[in-house]
């Protein structure tokens, strides 16, 4: 039979297998994303009889007696607030640097030629395939000597985070930087305007939604950072709120409790990660159409 | 007001030589439009001017002053970019004040300058607004007023008009010329399109591929080009070109294409003999300088008249353009509207041989 023909056969047996195929491993992959996050939910409305079974019958798929009650627990206790705070401290501060680091970096790239510019570009952005664990005791020893040992736990943390993403600050706001025509800058020099401040009152200004994007990525990244916290902060009674969750797992808390806590170190991020992600997109798209 | 002058001025770009010594001397509140094709070097003329270009060779002078390394911020210059670069944040008044601010000119004095700016150009009461609220011919005349409230020697303007509508256009052609008037200064503006420059500027420079190819005032690079490229350039419709001979007959110089003969004048005719070159020459003549002999002027010559057919015609209103056919030659003839010449009919024209243009085939140079 010809194509045409055996496609006309396909058509009448009306079964197509491709989309079938598709769809269901479309919904294999939806379970497996939302599948942790119901489970989390689940739990951390549980009540003791809907987590503690001894064996005698199946867990149910909706808590007997849902309530608030682990909530209650977690936000009461002052060193939970604590570590919420130190985290929100981290994040801020490596966003402070990332971007300080970052985007003068990005201008340069995105506004200069010099021999070796295009590999310099590469192997900044190339730091981020190192994986994180591989790098985190290298990193960790650096911070544990001097001279950067002076520097407070906390801050050494926030400066590891910034390290982490201002390699994709800099590929973000570069791609901004080479959207935002010359002719601007050429202008304000052409009426005087030194280089600082050209940059600071006409691309700064008009850059301003892709850095953005930039400050949100490494605002979140930092936030839900384990491995450099974890290492760095090791001898300091100062936490993280990732960091937190460990140490809560040492001395084997209830599952309700855990959950309860893995939603609230949840809820920040979705609730941010849904008003900003106009601007993320953009942001992204910002920098890869040019 | 200051003038400008280009002294053997190149520009390289590696081994690429955008601009290739431009001699140019610009009066003092003169207008000279740069026209030319794509990629002729007319821009980066103006940037170097601006100082957004580092000159590779030769001379500068703006003012009385050698300006080669003179930052852009103190050559007494305004430029609006071809984008108009308006500064998106910004409201129209703050664009507008940003080179005053610059120049620390106190409140008072700056309030005065941006309403007069704001009035010379007709944006009044638009002061808030911001860039992306305005259309394209009020951004064009924010970029005009923040240039224009510097108090420049001299303007610079590339292909300010480009990005406007035909009609809009017209009319800001019309308040340029207006501007120029009430402000007095020098003005160098870039442009592609030949009537612009034709109808805006004292002196047209003509470029082509980085060299200067001929300057003057409008009506006398129409009327005496100097070469086949500026010919070729200057002039709606186009010039026509025609591969002709000379050839003497009975002591008369007389200009020979395989289908007509034109008798040269004796002015003409003498400059021809006297020319080294030839037989071979290119034979120029302006579709306004053929005439159907029925409406034509009374022309002192004979030997100037063609017969050809009516290939395609072109009404435009005022004028009709039709392409003729003369056995091989092919050209074009500008004909009152109330024509009686129609396609596929033949049509008698004669030549106004004051305005014919002969040229050298190898060198390009007009003789005449």
């Amino acid at each position: 039979m010809s194509t045409a023909e055996k496609a006309v056969e396909g058509r009448r047996r009306s079964i197509d297998w491709g989309k079938i195929g598709w769809a269901i491993m479309l919904i294999l992959a939806i379970l497996a994303i939302l599948l942790p996050i119901y489970i989390m939910i689940k739990t951390s409305l549980a009540d003791r009889a809907s987590i503690v079974t001894g064996g005698l019958y199946p867990e149910p798929l909706w808590p007997f007696a849902p309530n608030f009650d682990q909530f209650g627990v977690l936000l009461g206790k002052g060193d939970f607030i604590a570590a919420g705070l130190t985290s929100l401290l981290v994040a801020v501060l490596s966003v402070a640097v990332a971007l300080l680091l970052g985007v003068p970096a990005a201008f340069t790239l995105a506004r200069y030629k010099f021999p070796g510019i295009g590999t310099l570009a590469l192997v900044i952005i190339g730091i981020r395939l190192f994986p994180d664990i591989a790098s985190a005791i290298p990193v960790a020893e650096l911070f544990l000597k001097p001279p950067l040992i002076y520097i407070p736990p906390l801050i050494q943390v926030a400066l590891a985070h910034a390290l982490l993403s201002a390699p994709y600050v800099v590929y973000i706001c570069q791609g901004v930087f080479a959207t935002i025509p010359k002719d601007l800058e050429e202008q304000a020099y052409v009426m005087g305007a030194s280089r600082l401040r050209s940059f600071v009152s006409v691309v700064l200004p008009v850059a301003l939604p892709g850095m953005a994007a930039a400050a949100i990525y490494t605002f979140l990244l930092s936030w839900n950072e384990f491995i450099y916290a974890y290492y760095l902060l090791f001898q300091s009674t100062e936490t993280t709120l990732p960091v937190y969750m460990l140490r809560l797992l040492t001395w084997t808390p209830q599952r309700n409790y855990l959950a309860a806590l893995a939603v609230v170190l949840s809820l920040p991020v979705i609730l941010f990660t849904f008003l900003v992600q106009r601007y993320m997109i953009a942001g992204m798209t910002a920098g890869a159409v040019k | 007001m200051a003038r400008v002058k280009f002294e053997n001025v190149t520009k390289r770009f590696g081994d690429v030589t955008a601009v290739g010594n431009v001699n140019l001397d610009i009066a003092d509140g003169e207008f000279v439009c740069f026209v030319g094709p794509s990629g002729c070097g007319k821009t980066t003329c103006l940037r170097m001017v601006a100082g957004l270009e580092e000159i590779s060779d030769g001379q500068l002078f703006i003012g009385e002053k050698f300006a080669n390394y003179i930052p852009s911020k103190d050559r007494g210059i305004a430029m609006v970019f071809q984008s108009y670069a308006l500064f998106p944040h910004m409201t129209v008044e703050a664009n507008v004040s940003f080179g005053l601010k610059i120049k620390k000119v106190p409140a008072a004095e700056r309030r005065e300058k941006i309403d007069w700016a704001l009035e010379l150009v007709d944006l009044e009461g638009l002061g808030d607004r911001r860039p992306r609220e305005l259309s394209g011919g009020q951004r064009q005349r924010v970029a005009l007023a923040r240039a224009l409230v510097l108090s420049p020697e001299v303007l610079l303007l590339d292909e300010p008009l480009s990005n406007l509508d035909a009609k809009l256009r017209l009319k800001m052609r019309t308040e340029l010329k207006r501007i120029h008037k009430t402000i007095k200064a020098t003005v160098i503006y870039v442009t592609h399109d030949q009537v612009e420059a034709m109808t805006l500027s004292d002196r047209i420079a003509v470029m082509d591929a980085g060299k200067l190819m001929q300057a003057g005032h409008p009506l006398e690079v129409y009327a005496h080009p100097n070469s086949l490229f500026v010919a070729g350039f200057i002039g709606s419709p186009p010039i026509n070109f025609l591969d002709a001979r000379l050839e003497e007959r009975d002591g008369k110089l007389f200009v020979v294409t395989p289908d007509f003969s034109l008798g040269l004048p004796e002015d003409k005719a003498a400059t021809a003999r006297a020319w080294s070159g030839g037989p071979k020459v290119i034979l120029g003549i302006r579709p306004q300088d053929i005439y159907e002999t029925a409406h034509a002027p009374a022309l002192p010559w004979t030997d100037n008249a063609v017969r050809a057919t009516v290939d395609v015609m072109e009404p435009l209103g005022d004028a009709v353009v039709a392409t003729v056919i003369a056995g091989q030659q092919v050209f074009q003839v500008t004909l009152p509207p109330e024509t009686e010449a129609k396609p596929d009919q033949p049509v008698d024209l004669v030549m106004d041989l004051d305005h014919l243009h002969l040229f050298d085939p190898q060198t390009e140079e007009a003789l005449f």
